[in-house]
């Protein structure tokens, strides 16, 4: 049975079905693809630095190991945070009773970034909670699609298109002042746009 | 990561060099096993180009013998591979065949919200218009925050900074302006089209994705803080 989001606002209680929010199925897609010669299409495959291998995709195993190369189960895995600490795994807020907060202006929202969204179906809608979602309030709870180490942000919001649910994680800024130094390249941050690809579907 | 320049025009249609930086990535956890040992994730070679169904298929030459074959010994193991590092590689396209491909053609295909494909023609570079060498123009279209949130998905954002003292007048004046306006701005780029200049998503490198940007602007006594909030994404429900 397809879990719903259920929240909690002043004790009354309302649950949504939800459905992702997919570029594809709303734009289309424009993709590259590679052909050879004769039009057929190729696949990306890895070739060793030594070029003793070619790997075509599904050869390559990805595995947990400790220093003894010694493998450890996805299941028996630990999460340790940056202060040594073991985490605790989060329940799925699937099917869960969570407490709804807000309303939270919508610069609360822009200090997060949207990992995924949700057009969400109402269940069961408390009358005072769907009045404030249609006058354009927003609200927010904790999400976690399963079981796992990360929480995430859920807006709750409603516009001209229905109800949507934006899984969302903090990203905040700092302001800048006069006399900082100049930002230091940072070896480890990702350029964010690295991973751009060819996309025109929106426009 | 390079912290990029680019340039942006202000609503005096005066611009400067300034710089985009990403936010921090949230730190990350490590690790360990049941004995708290730490682990790291590995990618090891399963197979390789000889132990397709395909390759294996050519080599036994119908199902039945390769069936046969994989009773008597493990031809889809290459022993001599198997469960080494992957290690320091690189990327090639391989041919239906496994073989590697040394010239390559590349088209664009675009398929319908459907899935249905409606174009196939050879794929032609789309220029950034995101860069040092183009000027993101002031357009002056303002929308409030509600009005975004309500709309748009904020998939990436960059906060724009200074690179000297008058930098930072001009990105505080331009923070200044919407913050007291309360308002968020459109940003589009500027595309060659057919030799005229025309308004374009925002596209960070050659063939990038195309965004929808709004900059926003906070001030407080002494600082400024100018995002860039990007969207590809509307809040629209998928049509079944």
């Amino acid at each position: 049975m397809a879990r719903s989001i259920v929240v909690n606002l002043g004790g009354k209680v309302s649950s949504f079905g939800l459905s992702k929010v997919d570029r594809e199925k709303l734009y289309g897609k424009r993709t590259r693809v590679v052909v050879d010669e004769n039009g057929n299409p190729c696949t990306m495959a890895t070739l060793t630095r030594d070029g003793t291998a070619l790997l075509p995709p599904g050869s390559v195993a990805m595995l947990y190991m400790n220093d003894d190369f010694e493998v450890c189960e996805r299941s028996d895995l630990q999460a340790v945070s940056a202060d040594g600490e073991i985490a605790d795994e989060v329940e799925s807020t699937l099917g869960m009773e969570v407490e709804l907060r807000g309303p939270v202006p919508a610069s609360r929202v822009l200090d997060h970034l949207a990992k995924s969204v949700y057009v969400l179906d109402p269940e069961e809608i408390d009358a005072t909670l769907q009045a404030a979602l249609e006058a354009g309030q927003i609200f927010e709870t904790r999400f976690n699609y399963r079981k796992g180490f990360d929480e995430n942000t859920l807006f709750l919001l409603k516009n001209e298109e229905g109800f949507f649910g934006i899984v969302a994680e903090l990203a905040e800024f700092e302001f800048l002042y006069r006399n900082q130094a100049p930002s230091m390249e940072d070896e480890d941050e990702a350029d964010p746009f690295e991973d751009d690809d060819l996309d025109f579907s929106m426009f | 990561m390079a912290l990029r320049t680019i340039k942006i025009a202000d609503e005096k249609k005066r611009d400067a060099d300034i710089q985009i930086e990403p936010p921090k990535r949230k730190a990350g956890f490590n690790w360990t096993n049941q004995l708290n040992q730490p682990v790291q994730s590995e990618r090891l070679i399963k197979a390789t180009e000889e132990q397709t169904y395909a390759a294996l298929l050519k080599k036994f030459g119908d199902d039945n013998k390769l069936a046969l074959a994989l009773v008597d010994g493990d031809p889809e193991v290459p022993f001599d591979t198997a469960g080494r590092r992957v290690g320091p590689s690189d990327r090639v396209w391989i041919r239906e065949d496994g073989s590697v491909l040394y010239c390559a053609r590349t088209l664009m295909v675009r398929t319908d919200a459907s899935g249905e494909e409606v174009e196939r023609s050879d794929f032609v570079d789309v220029e950034a218009t995101v860069g040092d060498e183009t000027i993101l123009p002031w357009t002056g279209r303002t929308f409030s925050r509600d009005e975004i949130v309500h709309k748009f998905a904020i998939i990436r954002k960059v906060r724009l900074r200074h690179v000297n003292g008058l930098t930072f007048d001009f990105l505080y004046e331009i923070a200044k302006t919407l913050h007291e306006e309360d308002k968020v701005v459109l940003m589009r780029g500027i595309a060659d089209v057919d030799g005229k200049k025309r308004p374009a998503p925002l596209i960070f490198q050659t063939n990038g994705s195309p965004y929808q940007g709004f900059l926003e602007g906070r001030v407080d006594e002494n600082g400024f803080l100018l995002v860039l909030h990007l969207s590809n994404l509307e809040l629209k429900e998928v049509q079944s």
